[in-house]
């Protein structure tokens, strides 16, 4: 047969046709994933467990855009104005102070993903370790039901009404299948308190089965619980035009008010012999902070190069031209209002105003023009860099420094760090004198121009971590960030003393407080003065001392009736502004939740 | 309608018949053809020729005329007389309806085409200096907008066919080289943030040397597009590469130097006004600079391409080497390619019973990068440091050395560039063997593979430095690796039966991209001219970073068809279907079906034009279909838990990091392709004797099941989602373009034609409030965007505060919208515009005698651009901060102490007109020079002006100012600015 005809043939053609057809459906089209493991091999209760406790540390407890912005930049304490041409950001720090947030506020659209996202990690654990074998499963278990009340606690203080799922459900609280109820706060607070005071009993006891302050232990159940008794009345009506809040109403245990619970809670931390209030006061926020003995419930941070934690706490308010090493600067952003500096007067010598710094040939770093240098002989860790300590605390007024050489090292005298006066780094004829009185040309509107950059006074509070993972690194830090602490335990006892009637009692705490702190060396370690008296108002002003910056003052601020009343850059408000808006984008994609009134 | 009723008409209009004439019809070069329509004039009565061209046919009488029409050449009347046998040859029809055009999976006659399809050959390319294939095409196609997303050598373009369609898929269409899919990934890394940058994306055509390319073909249509399914939504775009002509054999070679110059400097304040104009003496600094000099330089560009080719009796070929050097100018960019392709084909058995082809191109292209990346983050990045640098520091000290500014996010550019050193190689092999064979008459086998593959490699070198950016130095290198498998075989169908013509097509198509790469680097490594760059050996110094890498694949497996069918060549119909099955769609979904329909109707072949002598040639066209967008990421529908130390805790008191466990992605069946439905009606007329052509074209474009990543709903285990949602985005245009031959003398030709396209594009019933975009980069502009997408609004919308003027303070005023007193976001309001209304390109050709002249201008209208060089960038408030601005800011007193704030100030018109491309050249051709079929040495010139009142540096550009993937569009963030380029070249034909 020759060629042609082999192609002429019938059955060729047929065989071709077969071929043809032999190749349809070669694939099945079953997606190759090469890249990663797919499916629940490698869960471990401990990675559920793990993640929930990481939502607290990934921005939202730690870095300026999260609870600092949601309860700091909204209160009478601290702002974030727009300075120059820096941090206008679309006006997205400034309508936190000036109270013109809406549904389309970044802010509140982060925070609120972030805060439910540790709702849904939180289930999510629950359902992991509910199913494992773990030898931890009870406690685990608790502590990731202890963490959905944190979270979920937040969440109504700030929104007033959460998503909700059964955290107790069985076999997946976390059945997507269902949409998720909304619940307002009211309701969920009553739910919460219920579920911490039933997981106590499986909780660790800080410091048992290899736990430590990072843990949702007995002793951080026990300062929540405190903490949403005290907020309880708030949440039962947090719109009331008058905020007369019912404070001694009955709690959810027979015979004893949300006050007497506050009490309780409160005082089996302050008896527990694991907790001392610290005479160095900054020394709880120190970078060498971990297990410090004010500690109850804190986030660790680490500065490794796969979790590094976040150094905004300490790095927000510093000039730029403030320069714990040569390769470290501030960032100039957030700065005090004046209301709040003015509140210390008259106690600028408590312990907690401010702390100078002493290197260890004895040099103090005075701040005040006096100084000539500093020791070189600190090094920022893991690097050569000289560190150059800034003092702590509040800091105003002029200030001085290291400042670089054409080189870009640290201009040096004697084989010492030289310390000059400084000026803002972006306006080199404006001396960084932070003036405590906060200025605005339009008194409403905090936007400061460029030859007002040095304005405000800062908050120091937290040590700024110039080390990173590979040199130095203004963004982590190793800093522990407290969130229940004893001092803070304090406050809580003496609010819940003083709205029952007991004002001795609360003056005792207060001045515990403020008598067990004393001052460095340079004042003879000198304790705090006591005060004579109390009303609501120096209550107030004393919550403000022991917790500036901590995340802690709006709520305060309603409680106290202060929230909706003028200060610096921020006119009267009406009380619908006393919870945030839920997001316009989680309204779009859930048609269940109904928004908040007068949003 | 009523038209089609007076066609029928036409057709009853039968007469007696009384004579019988036959005949034969051939070619031009004498060869008989069959199936030539012979039609008596007036009348239906008609007859085709046999297989040897032969015809006969009654007529009515000695009066009656008989017309010759067969696809390609010219209609041909005789009027019959007394003969009984008529001899007839059919001319070429050199006009553009003649043209044979490349449509999906084959070629057709542009006259029985009825799909919008347009195409551009070689000798109509854009000329100059082209890297890649896109810029061929720039402002000669109707509706095909090619709009720069940077100036650097080598940089992507966007290539939008009409209109934008999808929200996050972008718009970037099919790329089709001869027969092979490609895939619209990056084949070159990009780089890595040095901190004050990064170095860009490529341009992915960038392996294929633009001087092999014959022609290029844009399917707009559906009908066109929906043979490709679910990757034809943004268009098709057709490469075809050269191959042997008839005749001698060809030597060509082609050699061009070019220089290129930044086509325009911004006006910033020199030293000595801006002197005058600081109130802080410490800005002044003694020195007189002008940044943009010293960072901008001319480049030079050399070319040279050399190329044989030849077709014998049986088959062709098409070899050729090419070289391109292009420098940047930017100092130290550039861009250099070597490439090389072979095209062969050839037929065995009897009657070419079996043909083979064979496409194969290799190309080494080696892109030298600076970091001018869409954003540096606060610190910026090469072109906003020399922008905003103080024109009164010295480039260099007294001891030679750089200048150091000695703060953060303020440095000398030129040192930036010094410490610098990034190199990019990319390998790119694509080769497909095309086999057909003729299993009886008309029915065709083909079978079709193919094989791209790249490999890309960066060495991104940061050196120690005195910046505060990386100080003890960073090298990065990231290896990409891709490889594109194809397997068609399909089956071709055509018979002529009668006036009864029927074309029809059958194929399965499998296609598999397999991706992978991996990133790691160093810190600490050996300062500059110290010890061994880790480019060459990274083992010498410094500390390994964390490396990162991926690896993935998706497949395509498709069935389609098509059928064409036309009666008497005047009346054509066409529909296809294919099925695309596709790994990235959800488990319920895994094929889409995408089906078209069309019809075309060759009205000026009907009686009642056929005697109409100023038209040569009209057809109708109409037509129906639906395309699909499958550009999402791979993996989207698997469900996916990832245990990683940044979702971990430190658990217990030992302090080790526990990783996380975290839910990455859930499963997610239903996932499909985003369709496209689209309407096209149009026109197609040749005029006045063919001297006046065009076509005119309405497109209606519905996008419907757009894939988004919303947030999922409150309580999911992932904080986003991958949806199709409902809602539309709607596209709607008007396409003319219209040729005429102003001079067609045997000496001296003119021909001029232009092209214009509106766009209308409405976003509607979207389900979330509003969808946001284009990131605004600058000190104080974080989470500033400009773009919404909204429903009742054309994508590309912006969202901006109305600026007011100034007040006597010079401080910026705002429109209070909502009329609180205060200046909030809420206050913003919905500006439309970032898509031109109408943009356009007129093209001119003239020959006189040995001298060649064209002329290529483009412009737009109706379109706005966010500078955010001028809020960004060179904000007056920069007179305030030790940095510089522009001459206008300067003068146009706002007070220095304003803060950036984004609105209407900062958004202006991106109206322009510009000479886009001009060459002209002299040919030599002499009878004497035996050896030598011509010389032609040319100049070219690209870019050469622009009219425009845009202020930045260049009104065509989109920077891909992309927010959470959702498409940025009309922001101008200053990357690499655009380039003047002249060429002077010679071209070699043997």
């Amino acid at each position: 047969m020759n060629i042609k005809n082999i192609f002429k043939s019938k059955s060729t053609q047929i065989v071709a046709a077969t071929l043809f057809l032999s190749f349809s459906a070669c694939t099945n089209l079953e997606e190759q994933v090469h890249d990663e493991v797919l499916g629940g091999g490698s869960i471990t209760a401990e990675s559920a467990l793990a993640a929930a406790y990481d939502r607290l540390g990934d921005a939202t407890f730690t870095d300026n855009s999260g609870m600092i912005a949601m309860q700091e930049y909204s209160s009478d304490i601290a702002l974030l104005a727009t300075r120059g041409s820096d941090w206008g950001d679309g006006g997205k720090w400034r309508e936190m102070h000036e109270f013109t947030w809406t549904s389309n506020s970044l802010l509140l659209n982060d925070n609120w993903g972030r805060l439910t996202n540790g709702i849904a990690r939180s289930l999510s654990a629950i359902s992991v370790v509910t199913n494992s074998t773990d030898a931890n499963k009870n406690i685990f278990l608790a502590e990731a039901q202890g963490l959905y009340a944190f979270y979920a606690f937040n969440t109504i203080d700030l929104f007033n009404q959460t998503p909700y799922r059964d955290p107790l459900k069985t076999p997946d609280p976390l059945n997507t299948n269902e949409v998720a109820e909304m619940k307002q706060a009211p309701e969920v607070i009553d739910e919460l308190i219920t579920l911490v005071e039933s997981i106590i009993p499986n909780l660790a006891s800080l410091g048992d089965n290899s736990t430590h302050t990072g843990r949702f232990t007995k002793q951080a159940a026990y300062a929540l619980l405190a903490d949403m008794y005290l907020n309880r009345a708030v949440c039962k009506d947090r719109f009331n035009a008058s905020s007369s809040f019912a404070f001694t109403e009955a709690s959810l245990t027979t015979g004893q008010s949300d006050m007497d619970r506050v009490i309780y809670y409160t005082s089996l931390l302050i008896n527990d012999s694991k907790f001392q209030l610290a005479k160095n006061y900054f020394s709880n926020f120190d970078i060498n902070n971990s297990g410090a003995p004010e500690h109850i419930f804190a986030i660790i941070q680490k500065i490794d190069a796969f979790r590094a934690g976040d150094n905004d706490l300490g790095y927000v308010n510093v000039e730029r031209n403030q320069r714990p090493s040569p390769a470290n600067r501030g960032t100039n952003a957030a700065c005090m209002t004046t209301e709040f500096f003015h509140s210390w007067d008259g106690n600028q010598d408590d312990p907690r105003f401010s702390r100078k710094y002493q290197y260890s040939d004895g040099t103090w770093f005075m701040n005040d023009g006096t100084d000539v240098s500093v020791p070189a002989s600190d090094v920022v860790a893991g690097t050569t860099q000289p560190w150059f300590h800034f003092n702590r605390g509040i800091i105003y007024g002029q200030q001085y420094g290291p400042v670089l050489d054409a080189s870009g090292k640290f201009v040096m005298t004697n084989g010492r760090i030289a310390v000059k006066s400084l000026v803002i780094e972006k306006n080199t004829s404006t001396p960084m004198n932070f003036t405590p009185d906060l200025v605005f040309d339009n008194p409403l509107v905090s936007v400061l121009t460029t030859n007002q950059l040095n304005r405000g006074a800062r908050i120091f509070k937290f040590e700024f971590d110039p080390a990173g993972v590979s040199g130095p690194d203004n963004g982590v830090s190793g800093v522990d960030i407290p969130l229940y602490r004893l001092g803070g335990i304090y406050t809580m006892r003496a609010e819940a003393y003083f709205r029952k009637g007991d004002v001795t009692s609360a003056l005792a705490d207060i001045n515990m407080l403020r008598t067990t702190r004393t001052r460095e060396a340079l004042y003879a370690n000198a304790p705090g003065k006591p005060i004579a008296s109390l009303d609501k108002d120096i209550l107030y002003k004393e919550l403000g001392f022991e917790l500036y910056w901590e995340m802690k003052r709006r709520p305060q601020m309603i409680r106290f009736g202060k929230f909706d009343l003028p200060f610096t850059a921020k006119a009267v408000s009406l009380p619908f502004r006393r919870a945030y808006p839920i997001p316009q984008s989680a309204i779009d994609v859930n048609k269940q939740i109904v928004q908040n009134d007068g949003y | 309608m009523l038209s089609v009723m007076v066609a029928l008409a036409g057709f009853t209009t039968a007469q007696a018949q009384s004579k019988t004439v036959s005949g034969k019809v051939s070619d031009d070069t004498g060869s008989l053809l069959p199936g030539v329509n012979v039609l008596e004039k007036g009348t239906s009565n008609g007859t085709v020729t046999d297989a040897n061209g032969n015809f006969r046919l009654s007529i009515a009488s000695d009066e009656s005329v008989l017309v010759f029409s067969f696809v390609g050449m010219v209609s041909q009347q005789v009027t019959v007389g007394a003969k009984s046998e008529i001899e007839v040859a059919l001319v070429s029809d050199a006009s553009t309806l003649s043209e044979v055009v490349v449509v999906g999976y084959g070629d057709q006659n542009k006259a029985d085409v009825t799909g919008a399809v347009a195409q551009i050959t070689s000798e109509n390319f854009r000329q100059g200096v082209n890297t890649s294939a896109d810029n061929l095409i720039q402002g000669k196609i109707a509706g095909v907008r090619v709009v720069n997303s940077s100036g650097e050598p080598g940089a992507g373009m966007d290539v939008v066919i009409r209109g934008i369609g999808s929200i996050r898929s972008g718009s970037t269409p099919l790329f089709v080289v001869d027969g092979v899919p490609l895939s619209n990934d990056n084949s070159s890394p990009v780089g890595g943030s040095v901190g004050f940058g990064s170095s860009n994306a490529s341009n992915p055509l960038n392996f294929l040397n633009t001087s092999d390319i014959e022609s290029i073909n844009v399917l707009k249509d559906a009908s066109a597009a929906a043979i490709y399914g679910a990757r034809g939504a943004n268009g098709v775009v057709i490469i075809t590469t050269k191959r042997g002509t008839k005749g001698k054999g060809t030597l060509t070679f082609d050699n061009y130097v070019g220089v290129s110059t930044v086509a325009k400097k911004m006006n910033l304040l020199s030293a000595d006004q801006y002197r005058d104009t600081i109130k802080d003496k410490n800005f002044d600094h003694g020195g007189n600079t002008d940044w943009q000099d010293v960072i901008f330089r001319n480049g030079v560009t050399n070319n040279q391409a050399l190329a044989f080719a030849k077709q014998t009796n049986s088959g062709d070929y098409y070899v050729s080497l090419g070289h391109m050097d292009q420098q940047g100018i930017v100092g130290n960019s550039g861009f250099s390619r070597y490439s090389a392709r072979l095209n062969a084909s050839e037929s065995f058995f009897d009657d070419e019973r079996l043909k083979i082809g064979v496409h194969l191109t290799a190309s080494e292209t080696k892109e030298r990068a600076v970091p001018t990346s869409d954003d540096g983050g606060s610190n910026g990045q090469l072109i906003t440091q020399t922008l905003m640098a103080n024109p009164t520091y010295p480039v260099f000290d007294q001891d030679g050395n750089y200048t150091n500014f000695k703060a953060n996010a303020y440095y000398n550019p030129a040192y930036l560039l010094s410490i610098y050193d990034d190199v990019a190689h990319t390998t790119r092999v694509l080769g497909n063997i095309e086999t057909s064979f003729r299993i009886v008459k008309g029915l065709q086998y083909k079978f079709n593979a193919g094989v791209d593959r790249s490999i890309g490699k960066r060495d991104a070198t940061l050196y120690p430095n005195l910046t505060d950016i990386n100080p003890t130095g960073r090298y990065t290198q990231i290896n990409i690796e891709s490889t594109n498998t194809l397997l068609e075989h399909y089956l071709t169908y055509n018979i002529v039966v009668e006036r009864h013509r029927f074309d029809a097509l059958a194929g399965f198509s499998y296609q598999k991209f397999d991706r992978s790469g991996s990133t790691w680097g160093l810190s600490g490594i050996a300062a500059q001219d110290k010890g061994v760059p880790p480019k060459y050996n990274p083992g010498y110094q410094g500390t390994l970073l964390p490396a990162t890498g991926y690896s993935q694949a998706n497949e395509l497996q498709s069935a389609f068809g098509r059928v064409n069918y036309s009666f008497n060549d005047k009346y054509m119909v066409t529909a296809s279907m294919r099925a695309d099955g596709s790994t990235r769609f959800g488990d319920n979904n895994k094929y889409g079906y995408f089906p078209s329909f069309a019809a075309g109707w060759n009205i000026s072949r009907e009686d009642f034009l056929s005697s109409t002598k100023w038209i040569s040639n009209a057809k109708l066209r109409a037509s129906w279909g639906q395309t699909g967008n499958q550009d999402v990421p791979n993996k989207i529908t698997q469900a996916s838990y990832a245990l990683s130390g940044g979702d971990g805790y430190y658990l217990y008191n030992n302090l080790n990091l526990v990783n996380g466990l975290t839910i990455t992605r859930t499963v997610n069946p239903n996932l499909k392709w985003e369709v496209s439905t689209q309407y096209n009606f149009g026109l197609d007329f040749s005029l006045l004797d063919d001297r006046l052509y065009g076509t005119v074209d309405y497109f209606n474009k519905t996008t419907t099941d757009a894939i988004l990543f919303i947030p999922s709903p409150v309580l999911s285990p992932t904080s986003n989602v991958w949806v199709n949602i409902d809602g539309k985005i709607v596209n709607t245009g008007v396409e003319l373009s219209l040729g005429y031959h102003i001079l067609r003398g045997s000496k001296f030709t003119w021909s001029v034609d232009a092209n214009g396209a509106t766009l209308h594009n409405e976003v509607k019933d979207l389900p979330v409030s509003e969808i946001y975009s284009g990131i605004v980069s600058g000190t104080g502009l974080t989470d500033v965007w400009a773009n919404v997408y909204k429903s009742g609004y054309a994508v590309g919308s912006f969202y901006l505060l109305k600026s007011d003027g100034l007040d006597e303070n010079g401080a910026e005023k705002f429109v209070d919208k909502d009329g609180d007193g205060l200046i909030t976001n809420a206050d913003r309001y919905v500006i439309q515009g970032a898509l031109p209304k109408f943009s356009y390109g007129i093209n001119s050709q003239m020959k006189y005698g040995p001298f060649d002249l064209s002329l290529s201008f483009i412009g737009q209208t109706g379109g706005y651009l966010i500078n955010n060089t001028a809020v960004g960038v060179i904000n007056v408030n920069n007179l305030n901060s030790d940095r510089n601005t522009s001459v206008e800011n300067a003068n146009s007193g706002a007070a220095i102490t304003n803060p950036p704030r984004l609105s209407t100030r900062y958004l202006e018109s991106s109206d322009f007109f510009r000479l886009n491309s001009a060459r002209l050249g002299y040919t030599f051709r002499h009878p004497s020079v035996s050896w030598l079929d011509n010389a032609n040495i040319y100049v070219t010139g690209q870019n050469i002006f622009t009219i425009t009142n845009y202020s930045g540096f260049d009104p065509l550009i989109n920077s891909p100012k992309a927010l959470s993937g959702n498409q940025s569009l009309g922001i101008d963030y200053p990357r690499y600015p655009t380039a003047r380029t002249f060429t002077v070249g010679l071209s070699l034909k043997f």
